[in-house]
Parts: structure tokens; sequence; C-alpha cells
């Protein structure tokens, strides 16, 4: 019953590697017959373990008729309800790219009375399969619909229809015990990976090189794409993991930089040269401080702008002084508990009497403070310790209300108790408000260096 | 009864004027900006309140100065010349300013237009990331809205119709539906109507040109149809106002989405961020940022606005009147400590040289009239002002003073005001002085920066009080530059040259003294040590000279506004002294005699009275007590009259409270336990009170006691 022959799964395991299991599964599980097939499996495994490109490609090689929905671009289960039933109506029609969106499909019960219609009036001679791509990342939560989709074959009058379910994070609980094919693809290896990334035509690698003044032979190109891709697995494969994807793009974005010095003919690659081997060493030692540094590791905006030399783009755009002072003090307020603001911030000589009570039961508070959430605190207690952390006398009360209102427009400090409990706890015409710091210890480090404010002065640590 | 509050209908209207009371009718061009901002938008400069019962008589004369008869008695052509001399003085400063700002803004549009169009379309092996313009708009959040309204006008403008664009704003979203929602109308909205002439057909329909097509509204397949139906549109520009004012992981959400649709929608997102980087950084998760390909827009660079604003107004060849050195700190203070924000200060700058012309009537004297030597009474002004005083007696006590001189500036209204004139050049002569100053010592903190990068470089804005004031004049920053000099070597000096050459007009003193130094023609180190002596000594001779303090000129206080206290009020309001200051003496703001007795005030200042009198903790029935006694202690005989307590005067404005204090007081013990009520709760409202139930005296019953939260001038 299987559709591929031996020969045939060979050759598509060569073209994804470590992937031979997996096209054997699948090739045994489906097939156009209608009635052998099982109406849900599931693709399971890690992000990036090829899953998606696995499918799409056995299914191209076994031209079944499918349906293929990514959910992460449905917005709401009802968009994708909706999109499996104007894909599925539009099967057998004159243009199938023609969509007929006129069905709204709000519930489970409806989906499942019009998917019945729809399958009666296809009246699928062959096996039809739905894939639903990155199911887990639906924008709404999609238990339920997982269920529902293991279930279906009990609740539809028709068959036919497969339901292929590829999710990377692990299945919902609630299905857990329910008995339906599973496909698990295991993370790539080292090994695996460099194959992966390996894995490209002349052509393609001409591509990623763009543009050049020399033109180097296809083995000339292989010969430095492959000696590049061992160096950016050896390099990368610690920090990404089996994430090919990203070991892909980085391998993308420095290989025209890498090879530059090929293409300058600084270094000579050449397999049938005896000194290949010579010829990467010299090539890697060139390119050594480009494989070093964090420029290819992009995942912040800072260093990418002061590695582009704008040194002036940040300091330009400060928050006024003042503002700063006063996310201190709120950052003071918040990890700081009220009871210690005496002798944090008073210069009372009866403050300091107290400390010596307090040390024995130290001990009990192991948590560091700074990994705890933000305690809410009194604007009133803001202010104080505000006026204490500040060197000059303020002069304009209107001017510091301003800059509070903007930090909380800004998101710097929340309103305690407007979030989650839903506002009922929170009287608004009341004339206290509680806060609490939005902002992270090393952006508060940060900015209390910009005002050379010793902050860890009044912290209770 | 009705109170005033709830008769006034609020008019919401962007006023680029703190002091809007004085301008509110000459700014048409801001009511622009309220037909730009969408009601929504809370973060305003300011808000106009105009009651709409009272139009105010409308004035004969046709400007808003008055006369100011207890300085100078003006007549009214003087008043109208001061108003003349503030609107041509002001038309001038304002175009400038508008430049300056409009300068800033420009070249950030341009810079993300330019990148727009740049951007390339999705390619999987190339560009596989979303364009992303971080843009760096500051922290002044009442700009943005305008601000990015321009861009995407902007944008359109230059590009017609191969881009759409759609402005939204995270505060009043929910949810990522909505963001899409917002998205995909104000894209297929806004082409709608230039195409099918559909202008009645409402917008967030999306649905309507095919009934069949029940997508939902926050699909954004309906933007890929509508794309297929306009080829002509290349880039969809989506611009996020506050990327940063986003509850928890909607915008990491909404790249997620947009970078989905990449491949089939050419988005480009842009997003106006009010904090710094480090901080919107340290809100985006890791994972979204490798989605994007981003590039950074710094709108205003503010201080670079700051010294051109110095140079081209302040300090410029057109100057009429120069910003007194207190009043400046004053403004550079706030602009540091709390804004950040050039459009604010040179706002106060304009209230500055408005108040100048408003409340000082010899600020005519900047531009006289003929008729100026027959008024009599500003001669006699001129003559009382303390820097004349300081020159007549200076030419006295000189050895051979030339008497005559003296006695015809003393006696001769004529001669004065041709002295005044001179006074004036001489005043013209300081600034531009002072700018060249400014500018060489610019130059010479450039030149010397390369080879000591330590020091950091100082503004202009930094410079100029001690400039004005001749504090610069021999201070240790000139001397070391000066000692920078002596030590250079023939390639700064060519250096320096270089960079007078770029900085000075070829007319300019610093050029002529530069070709004066022959740098080209020396050789060998004998003239080298000689040229070197030249120019310290040329430039420490040019510095000495042009440092000098303002009060050296005669009639100064004409020239140069330095009045802090008539400004910082108006700038930034103590309203805390103002509640206090209503609270103790109601009559200050009430209009009445300020022998008015106590019982006749409002009833939350006897409350506050009391208040102010008693210590921390107060007892709630003492309290009354004594409340009660000071209303209805000197008026014995109590008659019941309800219908003082009927009258309600539910806001705060006191001038109903007027209305409800009965010309005598007749209060029964039930009326004044409401009054006092009503006081506490006020008082509690304005924060001044708290309640507490403290344990007081051993095991005894709670008492209900108020806890005292304000002291007076705290």
């Amino acid at each position: 019953m299987s559709d591929l022959t031996s020969d045939q799964l060979q050759e598509l395991a060569l073209e994804f590697p470590a992937r031979y299991n997996q096209f054997d599964l699948l090739n045994s599980l489906i097939s156009k017959d209608k009635t052998t097939n099982p109406t849900a499996i599931a693709l399971t495994g890690q992000p990036s373990s090829g899953k998606t490109c696995v499918l799409r490609r056995f299914l191209r090689e076994v031209r079944f008729s499918h349906t293929w929905l990514s959910c992460d671009e449905c917005v709401s289960l009802r968009v994708l309800l909706q999109r499996i039933l104007a894909a599925l109506r539009a099967i057998g029609t004159e243009d199938p790219n023609k969509l007929d969106y006129s069905i709204m499909c709000h519930n489970f019960t409806l989906f499942v009375t019009q998917l019945n219609d729809v399958l009666r009036a296809l009246a699928l001679e062959e096996a039809h399969f739905v894939v639903l791509d990155r199911i887990d990342e639906l924008g709404e939560p999609y238990e339920s619909f997982y269920q529902l989709v293991i279930n279906i074959g009990e609740m539809l009058r028709y068959d036919g229809i497969t339901f292929i379910l590829i999710s990377s994070s692990s299945e919902p609980r609630s299905s857990v015990t329910s008995t339906f094919p599973h496909i698990y693809f295991p993370p790539y290896r080292k090994a695996e990976s460099l194959a992966i990334l390996r894995n490209q035509t002349p052509g393609s690698i001409r591509s990623i090189l763009g543009p050049t003044d020399r033109e180097l032979s296809d083995v000339q190109l292989t010969s430095l794409w492959s000696s590049y891709c061992q160096v950016i697995i050896d390099t990368y494969f610690p920090l990404y993991g089996p994430d090919i994807q990203q070991l892909k793009a980085t391998a993308r974005e420095a290989f025209s930089t890498y090879a530059q010095p090929v293409l300058d003919g600084v270094v000579g690659i050449l397999p049938s040269n005896r000194d290949s081997q010579s010829g990467f060493v010299k090539l890697y030692k060139i390119n050594q401080p480009l494989l070093t540094s964090e420029e290819l590791v992009r995942n912040s905006f800072v260093s990418y702008v002061q590695s582009a030399g704008g040194t002036g783009a940040i300091g330009q755009h400060d928050m006024p002084i003042y503002s700063k002072y006063l996310l201190c003090a709120a950052y003071l307020a918040s990890y700081n508990k009220p009871r210690y603001d005496i002798r944090l911030f008073s210069r009372i000589r009866e403050s300091r009497r107290r400390i010596r009570k307090s040390t024995s039961h130290k001990a009990k508070d192991k948590i560091n403070g700074r990994n705890l959430a933000p305690s809410p605190f009194e604007y009133e207690r803001l202010l104080a310790i505000f006026q204490c952390i500040v060197p000059e006398k303020i002069d304009s009360a209107t001017d510091i209300q301003i800059q509070f209102a903007t930090l909380a427009t800004l998101k710097l400090v929340t309103r305690a108790g407007s979030d989650s409990s839903g506002g009922s706890s929170m009287d608004i015409l009341e004339s206290r408000t509680k806060w609490r710091v939005n902002v992270s210890w090393d952006i508060i480090l940060q900015i209390a260096r910009d005002i050379k404010l010793q902050l860890e002065n009044y912290l209770m640590e | 009864m009705p109170s005033s509050a709830s008769e006034t209908r609020t008019k919401r209207k962007r006023l680029g004027e703190p002091s809007g009371d004085h301008l509110s009718s000459g700014n048409g061009e801001l009511i622009d900006h309220t037909e730009l901002i969408s009601d929504r938008d809370v973060h305003k400069t300011c808000y106009l309140i105009k009651p709409s019962g009272t139009t105010r008589k409308k004035a004969k004369r046709n400007h808003p100065f008055i006369s100011l008869d207890q300085s100078i008695p003006e007549t009214d052509s003087h008043v109208a010349h001061r108003w003349k001399l503030y609107t041509t003085t002001m038309a001038n400063v304002q175009e400038k300013i508008e430049r300056i700002l409009n300068d800033a803004d420009e070249s950030t549009l341009q810079r993300v237009w330019k990148y727009v169009t740049s951007t390339q379309d999705y390619d999987e092996d190339a560009y596989p990331q979303l364009p992303v313009g971080l843009v760096l708009a500051g922290a002044n959040i009442s700009n943005h809205a305008r601000l990015f309204t321009n861009m995407s006008k902007y944008i359109e403008e230059r590009e017609g119709q191969k881009v759409a664009t759609a402005v939204v704003t995270l505060r009043d979203a929910s949810n990522l539906r909505d963001v899409l929602r917002k998205i995909i109308d104000q894209v297929v909205g806004q082409r709608k109507s230039d195409d099918e002439d559909e202008i009645t057909a409402p917008i967030n329909t999306v649905t309507q040109s095919d009934q069949t097509d029940k997508r939902l509204s926050y699909d954004l397949d309906l933007l890929v149809v509508w794309l297929l139906k306009h080829e002509s549109v290349q880039k969809i520009v989506v611009i996020v106002q506050d990327a940063d004012g986003s509850e928890g992981n909607l915008l990491p959400e909404v790249i997620r989405m947009l970078f989905l649709y990449r491949n089939r929608l050419p988005f480009v997102l842009l997003l106006g961020i009010a904090t710094t980087l480090p901080v919107f950084n340290s809100k985006i998760p890791k994972r979204t940022m490798r989605m994007i390909d981003f590039e950074v827009f710094d709108v205003l660079r503010s201080d670079d606005g700051l010294t051109r604003l110095l140079d081209e107004i302040m300090l410029s060849s057109s100057t009429q009147l120069l910003l007194g050195p207190n009043l400046f700190r004053s403004l550079m203070r706030r602009y540091n400590n709390h804004t950040k924000n050039l459009e604010t200060f040179t706002l106060a700058f304009q209230h500055a040289n408005m108040t100048h012309f408003f409340a000082n009537p010899l600020s005519i004297m900047l531009a006289p009239p003929p008729a100026i030597a027959q008024s009599k009474n500003h001669i006699v002004a001129l003559r009382t002002l303390p820097s004349f005083k300081s020159y007549i007696d200076d030419l006295m006590s000189k050895e051979d003073c030339d008497i005559e001189q003296i006695r015809k500036l003393l006696t001769d209204p004529t001669s004065l005001v041709s002295f005044v004139g001179s006074c004036q050049q001489q005043f013209y002569e300081f600034i531009s002085g002072q700018s060249t100053a400014l500018n060489l010592l610019d130059v010479l903190q450039d030149a010397s920066s390369i080879y000591c990068s330590t020091t950091v470089k100082r503004t202009r804005a930094e410079f100029y009080a001690d400039a004005i004031t001749g504090k610069l004049k021999g201070s240790p920053l000139v001397r070391e530059i000066i000692l920078f000099i002596t030590k250079m070597s023939a390639a700064t000096i060519d250096n320096l040259a270089r960079l007078i050459d770029q900085q000075f007009d070829k007319n300019s003193v610093i050029r002529m003294m530069k070709d004066s130094w022959n740098i080209s023609t020396n050789s060998g180190k004998g003239s080298h040590s000689k040229l070197i002596s030249n120019i310290s000594k040329s430039i420490r001779d040019f510095l000495d000279a042009n440092l000098n303090p303002y009060t050296d000129i005669v009639f100064h206080e004409l020239f140069v506004f330095d009045a802090v206290s008539l400004c910082e009020n108006v700038f930034a309001p103590k309203f805390r002294a103002t509640i206090e200051k209503a609270l103790m003496q109601p009559s200050y703001y009430l209009g009445q005699p300020l022998e008015t007795p106590v019982f006749e005030r409002p009833f939350i200042s006897v409350a506050h009275t009391l208040y102010r009198e008693s210590g921390l903790l107060i007892n709630i029935y003492d309290y009354w007590t004594a409340f009660h006694q000071t209303l209805a202690g000197n008026n014995d005989t109590e008659t019941t009259d309800n219908a003082s307590l009927t009258a309600p005067n539910e806001d705060h404005n006191d001038s109903d409270l007027i209305a409800s204090t009965p010309s005598q007081s007749t209060f029964s013990e039930s009326q004044t336990l409401a009054l006092f009520y009503k006081a506490m709760s006020e008082l509690k409202y304005l924060g001044f009170l708290k309640e507490t139930s403290g344990k007081r005296g051993g095991n005894k019953a709670t008492v209900a006691v108020l806890q005292k939260m304000v002291w007076d001038g705290l």
C-alpha cells in the first residue's frame, strides 16, 4: 500500500539527512486510499527539526491532494476554521485559488456540520489531507481544537479527509492519552546539522555570495562552502543548538565577508592544490575577527548601534535628568521595604540605632530581591525618596508630575492593581495611588550611572 | 442651581503657548494640529478651556497690551507701538524657530522616506527579515502624534500610489486583533476613497465590496486580496506611534504577524520610540529580534537644535533683545532637568520676549518712535535707570569730566535719545563680538579635542550665561585653551586654520586675524615659536576684548531681559502654594476685603484653619466641636434655616461658596455637622487628612481620629 518505493525513499533521505525514518513512517501511514488513512496524524519535534519541509517534500513526491494551512497566520480560531472550510470548498472548482469565504464559522459544532456538508458535496474518491502547520502558534488557546481534530473521525459521516497536525511544543495535556499516530522528529545532531548546511548547490551558493568580480568554479565554491559550514557549525552550534534556521541565516550573512579574501586572490582554495589545508587555515585566520565578534549574534539593538559607529545616537535622545531620578526612586521604592526607608534615606541619628535589631533574622531572605517581582509603592513614598536622592532642591512640582505621567505612559512605571484585578480594587477617586516600577536592574543601573547616583548605597540587600 | 462648571462647555484646543490666555486669538496655525490629532490623544501641551456663555467683550483697541500707568503714564500710541514692536520682533523670531524645528523634523522624515523606499522586497534567500525603522522620537510624547502623522503624509505625498500607510497607537488597542483591524482599515480605507469614489461607504467594514466575503475584519488575507487589486502599491508602511507604550506582549505579536505575511505583503514597520534604545531593547524578546532587520533614526537632535537656536536667534545679528543670564540659566535648568524638549524651550523664550514688551514700558526704546523725545515721562524714567546713573557717576568722578556733555544728557531729551541710540549700537557690537568669541571658542575646542580627548567639549549653551556676564573672561577654561595654543605643532596650526576657514565668513574678524598670522610662510624653529606667540596673543586679545559683561553697556536694562520671577511661575506653576493660599486666605481669590470674619469664609477654609492649629492626630469630635464653635459661636441664637443647607456647592469653585454663605451666621448643630462632613471629605480629597482608628489610652475603645498628612510650606 505504500506509495513510494524504497529507492525513492533513499533518494529523499539523501536530500534530507537523518530523516529516513520519518519519510518511511509517513509513507507507510498515509496513502491515496481513503479507507485506510487515520483521521489525524501528529508530527512533533523541536522547532526547526524539519517537520514542515519533510512533509512538504513528501506530499510533493507522492502528489496527494492536500490543503496546507499555516495556523500562525490565523489570528484566531475562527479565522482558521473559516480558512479550512473555504479551502476545502475550493477543491475541484475550476479555479482552486479563488477561495469562497461566504461561510462564517463561530464554533466547533458549526464547523463539524459544515465540514460534513462540504465533504458530502465533494464526495472524495481519494484521500485528502489537511495540513495544520504550527498549530501550537495559533493566536488563541488551541487545546480544545486539537482534541476535536483528533476525534473528528467519530463525528464525520463522510470519510476521505485526514488532518495532519504539525506542532513543535508538547501535546496538550488533554490529548496525551488519546491514541493516534505520531511521528517524532528528533533534534538534529551536530554532524547532521553540518550535512544539512552543506547541502547547497553551487548555484545557490553563488546567489548567497552575491555579485562578485571574480568567478569561482563550482568545485571551488563547493569546497569553500563546505569548509565554511564546518567553521560556522563549530562556532555557533554551541550557541544555537540544532536550530537550522538560525544557523542558515548566520551562515548566509557572513559568507560574503568570509569569502572575500578568496575572491581577492589573497587565499587560494583549490581541492587539487596540495596547500588547500593551509589555504583554509589562512582564510580562517583572516576571518577570525569576524567569527569571534558578536556582530553576527544580533539580538540587541544597542550593540548594533554601537558597532555601527553612531556614538552620538544614544546620548542625544536622553530622558530629562529628573525623569531618571524619578525612575531610580521608583526602583528603590519597589525593591526596598518601607520599613527600611528611615534607615536608608533619613539623616536622623536615631535611625542608625535600630540597625542591629533586625540583623538576626536576615538569614531568612535568601532569594535575591532583584529576581522577584517589584512590589507596589505609594506615589507619595516615591516623591519622598525622590527628594532624598536628588542633589538639589526641586523647584517645580508641576514638572515632576508631568514627568511621572510620561513615565507611566511609556510603561516604565505601571499602576498597580489596574491590570490583573480588573480595577475593582482600585478607587479612582482615592487620593493615593499605587505604582510599581517596570524596568529591570540592568537598565536602572545604567540610568543611575548616567546621573552619577550610587544606587547600591540605597538598596537593602 | 447649576454650578458654573457644568455650564461651561469645555473646548479642547491644542495651543502652543503655556500662557494661552494672552494669545488665544492669534494662533491660527495651531488649530491645524487639532485636526491632525485625534480627540482621544491625551497628550497635549495644554488645554484651553473657554467658557461658552461669556463672549469676551471686544476691546476697542486692536491689541491685547494695556497701558502701564502705574510705572509710567503712557499714551495709547505708546502702547500700540510696544505691541507693534513685539509683533515685528516675534514674527522675525517665530519664523526662524519654525525653521529650526522643521529642519530637524524634515531631515528625519527624509531619511525615513529614503529608508522606506530603499527596503528590499522579500526574498527567502537574501532578505528574509521584516524591515523595521526605529524612530527615536524623544521623551516628549506630546509631539509624537503630529510627528508621525506628518511622517505618513510626507511619505504618501512623495510616493503617491506606490505606498500605503497606516498609523496605529498601541495604547488604545487592547489586543492583536484590534491592531490588525486598524491597519487593514487604514490601508484599505484610504485607497477606497481614491479609486472608487465610494466616500459614503463606511471604511471600517472591509467587506463592503463583496457580500459573500465574510472574512473577519482582522484577517490579513484581506490585505493580500486588496494588494492584488492595487498593483501600484509597492510598500505598506505601518507606523506604530508608541512602540514602548504597549501592554505586555502586544508589540512582539504585531511584529510576528507582519513577519509572517512579509512574503505576500510588502510591509515596512516604523516604530516610534520615546525612551532610549537600551530601555526599548529590554522589552523586545530575542525571538522577535531575529525576525527584523532594523535601522535607527534619531529625530530631534535637541542639543544641536539648541546650539542653532542660540546661534541664529539669541545671538545673531538681528537680535534685538538679549536673554539675560539668570533667565537663561533658569530655562536651561528646566530644559535639562525636566523637559529635554526644544519646542518648550522656544515657547518659553517667546514668552520671555512677550513679557518684556508687555510689562516694561521702556521696551519702546528698542526702536523709539520719533516723538519719544517729547514724552517727558519716558525721558525721566530713562534717567532713573541704574546703569545710566552709574555712567553719569563715572563721568563725574573723572578728573577732566565734560560737564557740558553731562548737563546735556541730564537736561536735553534729544541728546539723551541719541545717546540711547549710540548705546544700542554698542549693544549690537557687543552681541556680534560675543557670538564671534563663542564661535572661536568652539573652533579652538574642536582643534584641541583631537589632542586631549579627555576633556569634554562644552557646548555653546553652557558658555552663554557665563559669556555675557563676563565670567568667561580669564576663566580657567579660557586660560587652558590659550595654553593649548602655545603648545601647538605646525600640523595643529594648519588644522586650526582649516577649521577657521570652515566656520567663519570671508569678511569676519577672525578670518582677517588668521590671515595676519601668515601661517604658510613660516619655516624653521624660530619662526614657529614666533608664530605661536603671535597667534596666542591675538586670540587672547580678541577674547579679552569681546567677552565683556553686558552690564558694561549703558542702558543695558533696555536690551537685556532678565526677569526670572516674572516667567518662572508661568512655566511651572506652583499649585500647592496656590491651594494653600486659597485655603488660608480665601479673600485673596474671592475678592473680599481682608478683614472678613472667620465664619464668612468658605467652610473648607475654616476647617483648614483649625487643621493648621492642631497636632499630628486630631480627635474628630474635638475637631467638630471647634468647627461648630467657630461657625455658631458668635451668634448664640440658633435659628434653623434649612434653606442655607440646600444650596449645593459640589464643585471646588470657590465663588459658589460665597453664594451659599449666609450673611449672618445662623447655624444649627445639625447644619454645622453636615457642613463639617463636607469640609472633611473635601480636605481628604485634597490629601490633607487620613482616617485612622488609633487606640488611645490603653484598653479603651477605639477613638475616631484623623491623621494630619500635610504641613504648610513643606
